[in-house]
């Protein structure tokens, strides 16, 4: 019950920031985006039973399922790579998104006569 | 011979991986990373052909990797439909790898490994049996893009980057949360385990649907095209054709794969396919003509053949899949023909707009030529591959009694033609280039190295050769997309060497 209504709470709170502009807002919507469904992929199998899976000696029916530990592990390290990835084209770029209509087919013009 | 080919699946991985590393372990070794840039495509080429052969007589193979037993081990299968897909994927990556190194981007420093981590992933995603592995390769073909697309020098392209990286990340997230209702459901992810759960129990199949919409995000069906088309135009040219034939096509692969496996083909939901494929190709095809550059156009262009090549989904049967995946392959082959001469194109005059491109046909005529091919295949002209893909795709939908299907079929490929005649009036015919462009200062720097060099057209010119080759002689085509169709109606032999190799 605890972990749904939290799971809830952090996927509201990520749908709101990440239609926010501003690229800082949404890089901490999709940090709590994340972090909702770490917790939703975790709880996939039930969270009853928390014995080790492994060598604790713990019988199948205590015992958690590591699958879903494993998936997570790997989401994790994905997010937490986006994460840093994010806010390095958010530090680099000159223009925040909030002021500046930016017309594709025209950026790319001018930075190819540049390159020229 | 089958065996061996089965046990060394996971080097179709592995070695561009170990590649990658080589190049990322030696920088500035740039002779080092054109030839590994060239080998692990031609590496992966030959082994499809080996695949292909195989499949003949077996119809799929497996090997579970790390020796694990069935059921736990992740699996990687082959089948007829992926082997064809791994051909047409490293035909396009070897083009894309020799026009890289012809434009010198495979010289800007980890674009090589970039490049490679691209390769294996996609590879992965076509063999693996396993939902959470298959998320796992397309967020390994998706971070090296994220790479690329940031490649060129300066700031001002950032923001088309950062809507790239941001949708992709949401349409990740919302896989992942797919996954997590499958595994909460059923309590695996091995599709052969899935086989038709998801026909049974509507649990399962809300669950699948959650990994639909993420997999439609990533293929940019329309309403969630948006993404695409403002983003690939604003990358560097090499990376965009790189990318219009990998990206959104492993996703629609992976939509067949899950479709044929988890729902065999269920019949009830194949209304919502049909409308959805449908607005697509319309959206797709009308956002184009109102475009008023070459690669802007193309891209408009590929959300409509999305639309196209998933059709089969909406066909679905033996034949109706048989015509898609001939479809599948003939757009991937013509669309990154295209986009590699738009981006030789764009890569001698520095732009793409056809407002400041002017005569082409006359200057260039190896690239007029291999644009002009390419079109006419797109078009869906005799005799090209377009021709036949779209004839077959037109007749099934008659005999399946979808006559809706079949206008929308006509009726977009006229539109087609209306988008393709506008570039080639405005960029090929007209007066020569050079009268044109001396009168704005700005271009005329950029006219004194006016002729597309040699070596840039010949990926695209080879790429539109080989859809001329196709529509001459289509027959071989046509028996390994039967085979490759009976593969997904028929998955015995898919659940079978998954469960118990």
């Amino acid at each position: 019950m605890i972990i749904s209504i939290i799971i809830g709470c952090l996927f509201a709170g990520a749908i709101y920031l990440i239609l926010q502009r501003g690229m800082i807002r949404i890089i901490a919507g999709f940090a709590l985006l994340t972090n909702a469904i770490n917790l939703f992929l975790l709880s996939s199998d039930g969270i009853s039973n928390r014995e080790e899976p492994f060598s604790s000696g713990a019988g199948i029916e205590k015992m958690a399922d590591p699958l879903p530990q494993s998936f997570v592990l790997t989401a994790i390290v994905i997010s937490f790579a986006m994460t840093v990835f994010l806010l390095t084209l958010s530090a680099i770029s000159p223009n925040d998104d909030t002021n500046h209509e930016h017309n594709v087919a025209e950026a790319s013009e001018i930075e190819n006569q540049e390159r020229k | 011979m089958t065996d061996s080919l089965a046990n060394f699946l996971p080097l179709l991985v592995a070695v561009p991986l170990l590649c990658a590393a080589a190049l990322i372990v030696h920088p500035k070794a740039k002779l080092l990373s054109r030839v590994l840039l060239i080998a692990s495509p031609i590496f992966s080429l030959v082994y499809s052909i080996l695949l292909l052969v195989a499949h003949k007589t077996t119809p799929a193979i497996s090997v579970q990797i790390g020796g694990w037993p069935a059921g736990i081990a992740i699996p990687f299968v082959s089948d007829t439909f992926a082997a064809l897909m791994l051909l047409t994927t490293s035909v396009l990556i070897l083009a894309c790898a020799a026009f890289s190194i012809f434009s010198k981007d495979s010289d800007e420093r980890y674009f090589g490994p970039l490049f490679l981590i691209l390769h294996s992933g996609v590879a992965g995603a076509l063999l693996t049996a396993d939902l959470f592995n298959l998320f796992v390769f397309i967020e390994l073909m998706f971070l090296p893009s994220c790479g690329l697309i940031v490649m060129r020098k300066g700031l001002n392209k950032l923001a088309p980057s950062r809507l790239y990286v941001t949708v992709n990340l949401l349409a990740s997230s919302i896989f992942v949360i797919g996954i997590a209702l499958v595994y909460g459901v059923t309590g695996t992810v091995n599709l052969a385990e899935l086989a038709g759960t998801a026909q049974d129990s509507n649990l399962v199949a809300g669950a699948f649907g959650v990994v639909f919409i993420a997999l439609s995000v990533k293929a940019g069906v329309v309403p969630s095209h948006g993404w695409l088309t403002r983003t690939y135009p604003s990358t560097s040219p090499v990376v965009s054709s790189l990318f219009s034939g990998l990206h959104t096509k492993i996703a629609i692969v992976a939509m067949f794969r899950i479709y044929s496996i988890v729902f065999e083909g269920d019949q009830k939901y194949l209304i919502f396919f049909t409308i959805l494929f449908i607005t697509s190709m319309v959206v797709g095809a009308l956002g184009a003509v109102g475009e008023n550059n070459i690669r802007s156009i193309l891209t408009f262009s590929m959300v409509s053949q999305i639309g196209y090549c998933l059709l089969g989904l909406a066909l679905f049967s033996k034949s109706g899949l048989a015509a898609a995946i001939f479809f599948l392959v003939h757009n991937m082959i013509t669309k990154t023909s295209l986009f590699l001469s738009a981006s030789a194109i764009e890569e001698t005059y520095g732009t793409g707009k056809l407002s400041k491109l002017n005569g082409l046909a006359k200057s260039n005529k190896l690239a007029a030529t291999s644009f002009f091919m390419a079109s006419m295949s797109l078009i869906g002209f005799p005799p090209f591959s377009g021709f036949v893909a779209k004839f077959n795709l037109f007749s099934e939908a008659i005999e399946m009694k979808s006559h809706v299907i079949a206008v929308f079929i006509i009726f977009v490929s006229i539109i087609t033609l209306i988008y393709m005649l506008r570039i080639w009036n405005k960029a090929f015919w007209g007066k020569n280039s050079q009268q044109t462009l001396a009168s704005s200062d700005q271009i005329e720097r950029m006219v004194e190295n006016k002729k597309i060099k040699f070596s840039l057209i010949t990926p695209g010119f080879s790429l539109a050769l080989l859809t001329l080759a196709i529509g001459l002689a289509p027959n071989l085509l046509i028996e390994i997309t039967q085979l490759a169709s009976q593969s997904l109606i028929d998955i015995e032999p898919y659940v079978k060497v998954v469960l118990n190799p």
